[in-house]
């Protein structure tokens, strides 16, 4: 009984210092992000996809599926693009990236695509993050046999290239886009667990997580208590870093034709398709890439605002 | 210490800043100079920019690269332009479907249309020099007729007997009469091999071309047979075909002056070619389609109505519009087609599009509602296209089509959903000089690529006379009969047949481009100066 109480006695102030060093950091980001343009830029624009994404229902003018046939009259195809770069502000703009050879509106495609981009990759990076640093957090603590055979398995997983590996499990699971999701955690996890890894190697020598033990906490206390919150800065570093990867993937495999049919507005998608339309209407290529283009800058201005935060207070 | 040095000016940059912005201004205001100043050089004459890099007097041919190289089990473009470059056929068709003489000068039919006597040229030689004799023709022609090691048998299978006159007179004898023999003789496969060949990829023919070089997967240089038995052909002193594996690659080399002519070709490209005014276009109409259809012995299709709901939400018109912009011609759900001049019946005309009825009918079979059905398509041509649009017509109609694409290799292999095995797909059928291949093919109750599972005894009874009778108005009257019955409750919709598109360097005159480009004629190709 008088361990207990002793513990929890200690608990209060420890798991407080967790906090505070949490607020610290988010803190310290904050301002940090207002004083980097760059990172501000990048955080912005991620922030806008991200409003994309949450209300393309509101934002898109139309559906992404409506074309010249379904809305005769009101959509023409090949209609050039009107205001793109002042659409958030006229509202009587109505095709402001153009239309493609279906006559559908290229913004809201693009709009409605987001909403796919972060459902897969944004999902996909999130779970894969998740099971990473769960796995890990595991074979950092405890090293020794399970340390060897798990992370040797991670090895020899990030030992094929990433886009061979998805398009391998797409073969193996079928074509969905449920799948993607699932590859993008296969192919993730293990990067995310190995540097999660060699940060607990680091922690775990500390003199907290010695305490910890000798106090008799269980392993889940220490770990996701103790070890996960000093981990949490490169994890979102690395976090933020998939993300823009994931980005790069689902738009791969969408334009090699893996895990969405048309007419999905997967970007990648939209990039094959309109790749032939190029001479035509190069504005559809032009848009749906630089979209791409646009959320991976900002997602790696961001990262790389954060990593210089990061490494500056650890 | 490096701080102190970084002395700051008065506007706030440093003096390493500025001389970084001072020399990148520079750099920037001297490269739109360059670039216009080409662009300028290119632009004012694109011809002569073009002509510049030209090949001398090789014809260089854009085509994928060809995987099959024996000429009697070969299906593509690509492989039919080079062995129909480095082989002869016996007889050959034109453009517009017309039997033309090639290694046979002439022939004969007999009144029972039961014996064909082909007259061989004289002076043939192979390249390795021996002499072309009717031995040759009766070898090859024994070898295409053998399933186990040619795809062409099926249509040669009427052949009975085949013998030599004389070295330079070949005689086939039929079991059955057959209209179209001659066209069969002129299969894409047909072409004439040294008899007792060992390895027929040898590449070693009596054609208008030799081989100097093949390099799989990337050209093949063919240089002038000087021996080749027509006087004057051909005309150029080589030919070449660049392989790439990608349309945008080999509309960039034509575009760059490195090859002469691309023969395929998705509509918005040509479009874009076309307006830009740099190169000969031309669009052949052909009898190639995309065929709608929905499996007639189990589901949706063998319900009383629904396939007819389908039919009638469908606009033929505005796909044809839309898909095919205009180019080739309109479809009337046959694989009868106008270019098939005196069989296609002009005077039938389309329903009018009827959404209203469609969803009645659908109604009528118990689905108020409407309906949900995948349909699966290859990942070629314009069919992701045209599926994408008759998905929005269907939707009106409250058939909701979830469109699946599939690599074309998956769709026709042996998967699951493949083109034989789904409920609802859409197929690409390449253009044939006669109806009655796709009708044999595709329509008869029993034909390999049924692929609707369609039967109809009245039909299969009208393909049996369009394809054996000899009396022409007989025949005539079977295919309009066949067009009328299709049209009306036929288990395909072909809303149009396609064009095949060519550019071609305006340097480059005397092609005539074939429905079937690897068909096309390369040897009366000439360049001008």
């Amino acid at each position: 009984m008088t361990t207990n109480t002793q513990s929890g006695v200690r608990q209060v102030p420890d798991s407080r210092e967790n906090l505070y060093r949490i607020g610290g950091i988010l803190r310290r980001l904050f301002y940090s992000v207002i004083r980097a343009p760059l990172t501000t830029l990048g955080t912005l624009i991620f922030a806008m996809f991200l409003i994309f994404a949450l209300f393309s229902g509101q934002i898109a003018p139309y559906e992404y599926d409506d074309d010249q046939i379904s809305r005769r009259g009101d959509l023409q195809r090949l209609q050039e693009p009107e205001c793109p770069l002042t659409f958030l502000f006229e509202t009587d703009c109505k095709n402001p990236f153009g239309t493609d050879l279906a006559g559908s509106d290229v913004f809201s495609r693009i709009i409605h695509g987001s909403r796919e981009v972060f459902r897969l990759a944004g999902f996909g990076t999130l779970v894969a993050v998740i099971v990473g640093s769960t796995v890990g957090m595991l074979i950092g603590y405890y090293g020794g046999l399970l340390d060897e055979v798990v992370g040797r398995l991670l090895d020899s997983l990030m030992s094929i290239p990433v886009l061979l590996l998805a398009l391998v499990l797409i073969g193996a699971l079928g074509e969905n886009s449920n799948n993607i999701l699932v590859v993008l955690i296969i192919v993730y996890s293990p990067i995310v667990a190995r540097v999660v890894r060699s940060n607990v190697l680091e922690i775990r020598t500390h003199g907290f997580v010695e305490a910890a033990k000798l106090r008799g906490e269980w392993p889940g206390y220490i770990l996701f208590r103790e070890i996960l919150p000093s981990v949490i800065p490169a994890l979102v570093v690395e976090a933020s870093l998939r993300f823009s990867y994931a980005i790069f993937l689902v738009a791969s495999l969408g334009f090699l034709g893996l895990g969405a049919d048309p007419p999905t507005p997967n970007w990648g998608l939209m990039v094959s398709e309109y790749r032939d339309d190029f001479g035509l209407a190069p504005w559809t290529l032009n848009y749906s890439a630089g979209t791409i283009s646009l959320l991976v800058i900002s997602v790696n201005l961001m990262s790389d605002g954060i990593k210089r935060i990061v490494q500056r207070s650890s | 210490m490096y701080k102190k040095h970084n002395k700051r000016l008065s506007n706030g940059i440093s003096r390493r800043d500025f001389l970084r912005l001072t020399g990148f201004g520079f750099a920037s205001a001297m490269v739109p100079l360059k670039v216009n100043t080409h662009l300028a050089r290119i632009s004012d004459n694109p011809i002569a920019a073009l002509a510049r890099r030209q090949g001398g007097n090789v014809l260089r041919v854009a085509f994928e690269a060809p995987v099959v190289l024996d000429p009697h089990n070969q299906s593509t473009d690509s492989e039919v332009a080079l062995t129909n470059a480095v082989y002869d056929y016996l007889v050959d068709v034109s453009p517009s479907s017309e039997i033309l003489p090639r290694l046979a000068r002439s022939w004969e039919v007999s009144e029972d249309g039961l014996q064909y006597r082909f007259s061989l040229a004289e002076g043939v030689k192979f390249h390795d020099g021996s002499d072309l004799t009717a031995e040759d023709v009766i070898w090859t022609f024994d070898r295409l007729r053998d399933p186990e090691q040619s795809g062409a048998s099926d249509l040669l299978g009427v052949i009975d007997t085949i013998s030599a006159d004389d070295d330079l007179t070949v005689v086939f004898s039929l079991s059955q009469p057959n209209p179209d023999f001659l066209y069969n003789v002129s299969d894409n496969r047909a072409l004439i091999l040294k008899a007792n060949t060992e390895d027929p990829t040898n590449l070693i023919g009596t054609g208008p071309f030799k081989v100097d070089d093949f390099v799989a997967e990337d050209r093949a240089v063919l240089s002038r047979n000087e021996d080749y038995f027509i006087p004057d052909e051909p005309v150029m002193e080589g030919l070449t075909f660049v392989y790439f594996g990608d349309i945008n690659a080999s509309v960039n080399a034509l575009q760059d002056g490195d090859v002469d002519m691309v023969l395929r070709m998705p509509t918005p490209v040509f479009l874009a070619l076309e307006q830009s005014g740099d190169f000969t276009t031309v669009d052949v109409p052909t009898n190639g389609y995309n065929n709608i259809r929905l499996r007639q012995d189990r589901g949706f299709g063998a319900e009383e109505g629904v396939w007819e709901a389908f039919k009638l939400a469908v606009d033929r018109q505005e796909l044809f519009e839309l898909i095919s912009f205009g180019f080739g011609a309109l479809g009337k759900d046959s694989p009868v087609g106008p270019l098939y001049s005196q069989y296609y019946d002009e005077t039938l005309e389309l329903p009018a599009r009827d959404v209203e009825s469609a969803r009645e009918l659908l109604a009528n079979a118990g689905y108020p509602d409407g309906i949900d059905i995948e349909l699966y398509v290859p990942n070629s041509g314009d069919r992701p296209d045209l599926a994408v649009a008759l998905r929005s017509q269907l939707e009106e109609a409250g058939i909701r089509v979830d469109v699946k694409v599939r690599e074309e290799n998956i769709y026709y292999s042996d998967a699951e959903n493949n083109w034989l095995d789904a409920d609802f797909g859409i197929t690409g059928w390449g253009s044939r000089p006669t109806p009655q291949q796709f009708l044999e093919l595709s329509l008869k109750t029993d034909a390999i690529w049924n692929e609707s599972h369609y039967s109809n005894e009245t039909v299969d009874q009208l393909i049996e006379t369009a394809g054996t009778s000899l009396v022409e108005e007989e025949r005539v009257e079977a295919y309009k009969e066949l067009q009328r019955i299709l049209l009306e409750s036929g288990p395909l919709i072909i809303p149009y047949f396609f064009p095949q598109f060519g550019a071609i360097n305006p340097s480059v005159e005397g092609v005539d481009v074939h429905p079937f480009p690897g068909r096309t004629n390369f040897r009366t190709a000439s360049r001008s100066e």
